[in-house]
């Protein structure tokens, strides 16, 4: 609880800052009096602060709850730390069918988080049919994962390679995933997803207790548990797919937010809300890091979490190295 | 797990208030654009024609020379991407050390960037800075208060699309000539523009009054950016126009759109007579930033036979030029001694 | 193949003219200069790449080793990016030396990181480990290529994996080594197969077995760096061929190692020629031929019994 409120907190205050500063040159005393309704004191602070800093820093917040909460159900159904959205590819999969369309059919936001959501499905069911070889164990789903990923997101680099024959720079800062330019059609789609399927997730989760305590008391449940993991992994693969169709694949934000939700809360249970929160924080820090750090150069987000977040999985792999659990 | 059990779903409510509440806030105020008695329509946009802007911000070098050659460029208080040098009576106006206008040569500055220099009007000479990666959609900018121009060859399909996505446009220079005219009326200089257009067409009627009867080469122009694999200009691009009204015929008169890659082989098949390079891009790239691609083409024993090659027909222009633009007429002229010198 | 099919398709009769009877034809301009380049680039980095992964194979006694999958072509992509970045290095010449660095540092960095704890370098530990490192290397690359424009239009052609960029100075650059490869490669065989059978068994067989692991490193290394300056980071050859050279083959590395020499080259130009005819007259690069026909390859692997206990 205190880990859920702190975490709302750091991305609150990342939020704010966020919306506070940038290069047109306001007194925060005018951001304060737009967010309330008012005009401000330039003809254009009220488009500045509503248009252009509230999307992307709530994008921010909303893209990173829903890969947090995506990557802890997807960890904790699979029971190993190394199966988020990110690794085994299902962010690639929205990824490929998002660029697609945009890139061949030319479509709108909304069919492309529609599109994003069938290809994460699809790309989902594929590894968990690939994995089954009498049940499936976590570390086969992974490592499947990896050879999927690697495969779509080569066929995403074709696809952006012959589209952008302009600006191949603009396809690459997409593939990192980044929030830049991001405008309320994109915001929206992930903060109605969140708002649905947060209490789905929630609802859902008490069945999932009972897997905490190993398949075996699970399958005594019954079916009951079987649905439940089916719901949430769905549930899971949608939240990713919408994130990534608004923001592109941005990494290891779905593996590290588990991570580190789990370690605030002692306790070893889900921590769905709380790691939905680190995810908020996470990646609106992480933004107004991309935005600011090499001003007036803007990086790409995705750039950023990547270069941060590998490491945490080098760690994460080397930890479970030691106590023998891998392999 | 009891305890978040009991506490999620009333968290979750805050935050569906508050997510509920930004939305209404944002989409709340219905901003009001002035609906004008007068207008041309741009690229489907209605652009007024009431008061002229004063305070205009030009994207790409064809944006920022149709404002200082429709004498409106003291008006200009922002300028980005420059693909060539300016023509060198703008050059000495455009005074980027003094912020006057501010200059931008690498990148798109960012929204707010271009928002702080307080314009009321943006001429792109390209379809991206109008895109949500760019400066904005023309609904958007036009709902903060900022008219727009975009030169009508590179129409998108829809506002907001981009450059891949243009639509079926028309590449002929009478395009140049309404856009340069309609901008005229859009700023203000209605006579200005008249005799800008009237000396453009003088030059392409004295180009074409000398190449009577000539015998037409096939031009190809292409560029090779990084060194990587060739791309040509196609019948979708002004350039091909600038190749024709010159003397010549586009060698790669099949191939529709504005850019199209094509492998080494391709060019070897089609055997041009001549072939251009754009030389491209920055403030400080002149023709001779064509060289490399040059010597690199002339040097490729792959390409000895192609009659341009074993020719020495291989020429530099800028790309300035063969974007639609006041130097158009310029460049049919220029195009048209490097082909035909005989009759110069 | 390689040599006959492209935007133009050219008889094998016109093509042996070029050595024949040469007449400075554009057909066989074409042959000359443009597809017998890239069929050399084809053959040299293929094998490269094949013998590359077999070592690896060897070395690690893991069937899932490959240069791709340990993070190698991501180091050496990575050095070389900051070697065009950084030092402004643009030359073949060059960018070898970084793409060796590269090579080497990921490959030992993940080979660690992957045999920590208990049972060693267990194929599954080495496969993570790997993919952590490939995404780090790759966010950096990324990040390095978007801050400095030049750099990542010269980057973006060659990270695809395309053989056209080469031409005969670069591959005659090239040739010294991958010879230096190929004898390391032959050196170490001996000492690979007796590692095999065990640590134990090896132990008893004589020294020189840490020698010819260390030997064997420095080939995939040196080989895998050449192959990557030379076409860019091709994903799977190096993983898949040993595989098909081993069904072959048999397990004996005298053996597996001139089949995979063999079979590598006739994948990649095999994925070459696929690319340049699927999309014409545009071209799909080799590398994402591979990356697409290869992955199918790797999860089935991933499948198979008996691997570990998966």
């Amino acid at each position: 609880m205190v880990a859920t409120v702190a975490a709302l907190l750091v991305a609150l205050a990342a939020m704010i800052v966020s919306l506070g500063v940038g290069d047109f040159p306001m007194p925060l005393s005018d951001v304060l009096t737009v967010l309330l309704g008012g005009q401000g004191s330039t003809r254009r602070s009220a488009y500045v602060v509503l248009d252009l800093r509230l999307p992307r820093a709530l994008g921010a917040l909303a893209v990173g709850a829903a890969f947090g909460l995506s990557g802890a159900i997807v960890q904790r159904v699979v029971r190993n730390p190394l199966a988020s959205p990110d690794v085994v590819g299902i962010n690639a999969g929205a990824a490929v069918v998002a660029v697609f369309l945009v890139v061949v059919l030319g479509a709108g936001p909304h069919a492309v988080a529609l599109g994003a959501l069938a290809g994460a499905v699809a790309t989902a069911a594929a590894i968990y049919l690939l994995s089954r070889r009498r049940g499936v164990t976590g570390y086969r789903l992974v490592l499947v994962g990896i050879g999927v990923t690697a495969m779509l997101s080569s066929v995403t680099a074709y696809l952006l390679n012959i589209a952008n024959i302009y600006t191949a720079e603009q396809a690459a800062i997409w593939l990192s995933g980044s929030l830049a330019g991001r405008t309320w059609a994109q915001v929206v789609p992930v903060l109605i997803a969140l708002a649905v399927l947060l209490p789905v997730a929630l609802r859902l989760a008490g069945p999932l207790r009972a897997l905490e305590l190993g398949d075996d008391l699970a399958r005594a449940l019954g079916t009951r548990a079987e649905h439940a993991r089916a719901g949430l992994l769905l549930t899971a693969v949608a939240l990713a797919a919408v994130a990534t169709a608004a923001a592109g694949p941005i990494a290891f934000v779905a593996l590290a937010a588990p991570q580190i939700a789990r370690r605030l809360v002692r306790e070893r249970g889900l921590a769905l809300v709380t790691s939905a929160a680190v995810g908020a924080a996470l990646l609106a820090v992480a933004d107004l890091a991309a935005r600011r750090l090499l001003a007036p150069v803007e990086l790409p987000v995705g750039v950023l979490t990547t270069v941060l977040g590998a490491p945490l999985l080098v760690w994460l792999l080397a930890r479970a190295n030691h106590v023998g659990r891998t392999g | 797990m009891r305890v978040r059990a009991v506490r999620s779903p009333l968290s979750w409510l805050a935050a569906v208030l508050a997510a509920g509440l930004l939305l209404a806030g944002c989409s709340g105020p219905a901003r009001s654009s002035a609906a004008p008695a007068a207008g041309i329509t741009n690229c489907g946009v209605t652009v007024p024609t009431g008061t002229p802007p004063a305070r205009i911000f030009a994207a790409f070098h064809n944006g920022v020379e149709a404002v200082y050659a429709l004498g409106a460029g003291d008006r200009l208080v922002g300028a980005a991407y420059l693909d060539n040098p300016l023509l060198p009576d703008y050059a000495a106006r455009f005074h980027p050390d003094l912020k006057k206008p501010a200059y931008y040569p690498e990148e798109y500055p960012s929204r707010e960037e271009v928002l702080r220099l307080d314009p009321d009007f943006v001429v792109s000479g390209f379809t991206g800075a109008f895109t949500a990666e760019g400066l904005g959609t023309r609904a958007e900018l036009d709902r903060i208060g900022i008219g727009s121009y975009l030169f009508s060859q590179y129409c998108p399909s829809a506002d907001g699309k981009d450059q891949k996505d243009l639509a079926a446009n028309d590449v002929s220079l009478d395009s140049v000539y309404g856009d340069l005219t309609n901008l005229g009326v859009v700023l203000g200089k209605t006579a200005e523009a008249r005799a800008l257009v009237e000396k453009m067409k003088k030059t392409v009627a004295d180009t074409e009054s000398k190449l009577a009867g000539v015998s037409r080469p096939s031009v190809a122009m292409l560029n090779r950016p990084g060194g990587g694999e060739l791309r040509v200009f196609g019948t979708g691009d002004v350039a091909t126009t600038i190749i024709e009204k010159a003397g010549g015929t586009q060698a790669f008169g099949d191939v529709a759109g504005r850019l199209t890659r094509i492998g080494t082989e391709e060019l070897i098949k089609r055997r041009p007579d001549v072939i251009v390079v754009p030389a491209c891009c920055g403030a400080d790239v002149g023709p001779g930033g064509a060289q490399s691609v040059i010597d690199g083409l002339k040097s490729d024993p792959a390409l000895a036979n192609v009659p341009a090659v074993r020719d020495n027909r291989v020429y530099a222009v800028t790309f300035a030029e063969v974007t639609p633009g006041v130097r158009n007429a310029d460049a049919v002229a220029s195009l048209a001694k490097l082909l035909h010198p005989e009759r110069f | 193949m390689s040599v006959l099919v492209g935007t133009q398709t050219i008889g094998v009769r016109a093509a042996l003219g070029t050595w024949l009877h040469p007449d400075g034809s554009d057909a066989q301009r074409i042959v000359a200069y443009l597809r017998v380049p890239r069929t050399l680039v084809g053959i040299l980095a293929g094998a490269a790449l094949g013998v590359a992964g077999g070592l690896l194979q060897g070395v690690t006694r893991n069937a899932l080793a490959g240069p791709e999958v340990l993070g190698v072509n991501a180091g050496a992509a990575l050095a070389v990016v900051l070697g065009i970045a950084v030092f402004g290095v643009h030359t073949f010449g060059g960018w070898v030396w970084f793409s060796f660095a590269g090579a080497a540092l990921a490959g030992a960095g993940v080979y660690t990181l992957g045999s920590l704890g208990r049972g060693g370098a267990t194929p599954v530990k080495l496969a993570l480990a790997g993919a952590a490192a490939t995404a780090l290397l790759g966010g950096l690359t990324t990040a390095l290529t978007l801050l400095d424009i030049n750099t990542f239009t010269a980057y973006r052609y060659w990270s695809v994996g395309a053989l056209t960029s080469a031409d005969a100075a670069v591959i005659r650059t090239a040739l010294p080594f991958l010879a230096v490869g190929a004898v390391l490669a032959v050196a170490s065989a001996r000492a690979l197969d007796a590692f095999a059978l065990g640590d134990d068994m090896a132990r008893s067989l004589g020294q020189g077995l840490a020698a010819g692991r260390a030997t064997a490193a420095l080939g995939v290394v040196v080989l895998a760096g050449t192959a990557v300056a030379l076409a860019g980071p091709i994903a799977f050859v190096g993983l898949t061929v040993p595989h098909m050279a081993r069904a072959i083959a048999g397990p004996a590395h005298r053996w597996l190692l001139p089949y995979s020499a063999v079979i590598a080259p006739i994948v990649l130009l095999a994925a070459d020629v696929l690319g340049r005819v699927i999309a014409r007259p545009q071209e799909v690069q080799a590398g994402i031929v591979t990356a697409i026909a290869g992955a199918p390859f790797f999860v089935a692997l991933v499948r198979r019994r008996g691997l570990a206990s998966l």
